[in-house]
């Protein structure tokens, strides 16, 4: 049987993120319109979850 | 994460790459997605001019209306009256245009300006494209030829490689 990865991480003792849903669509809008979405990232594993930094891609 | 769509237009597609201590999603990805609609469509808002001196470079635009009215144009400003010019074609009337733009060929310059256009679109009543403009000294063979063997002879000339 194959373990899921949030097993392994708690096996392992890791932290394991998890983003409930990493991309947002908007479809339409319109010019001036502000986007903004609060994306909530989990933590499955055992140990603490760290977030280092956030780069703009 | 929010995201200013002033200036945008058609697909737009935003990421963030989040760091964690989490081996195995490192980085997370997140990704804001969405369509601009405008209501009046610019395949470009920026024109660059670029060449040797005395040569002429032409660049042009299409404008395309997005609304169900009819579009129409006119000038409102132009600041490089003295190194561009440029034409507004009708292609489909009221829905699509042209802006030809060219270069009057003079002296080495560098130029920035722009070109403000007035429409009957409350939505979007002006539009401005911005022009950049480069024209670097024009390479003469004969001139170019003379100055390298004047640095050959001084040793100035620059060896890649070597030579026996």
């Amino acid at each position: 049987m194959k373990a899921s990865m949030a097993e392994i991480a708690k096996k392992a003792g890791l932290s394991k993120s998890m983003v409930s849903r990493a991309l947002r669509n908007y479809k339409e809008i319109s010019e001036g319109d502000i986007l903004k979405h609060t994306f909530i990232i989990m933590n499955r594993g055992d140990q603490p979850l760290e977030i280092k930094r956030v780069k703009p891609a | 994460m929010e995201i200013n769509t002033k200036g945008y237009q058609g697909p737009v597609t935003k990421s963030a790459n989040v760091y964690t201590n989490d081996p195995s999603r490192n980085p997370e990805i997140l990704t804001l997605r969405a369509f601009v609609k405008v209501p009046v469509y610019l395949s470009s808002r920026y024109v660059q001019l670029a060449g040797s001196a005395g040569q002429t470079v032409t660049k042009k635009i299409k404008i395309q209306a997005q609304l169900e009215k009819p579009l129409r144009l006119e000038s409102k400003q132009f600041d490089l009256q003295d190194q561009v010019v440029y034409r507004i074609e009708e292609v489909e009337p009221g829905r699509t245009f042209q802006v030809h733009f060219a270069n009057i060929p003079g002296p080495p310059e560098t130029f920035i300006g722009f070109l403000k256009l007035k429409t009957n679109y409350p939505e979007k009543p002006e539009l401005t494209i911005r022009i950049r403009g480069r024209f670097s000294e024009a390479a003469d063979p004969e001139t170019r030829d003379s100055d390298r063997s004047r640095n050959h002879a001084r040793g100035k000339t620059k060896r890649v490689g070597t030579t026996p």
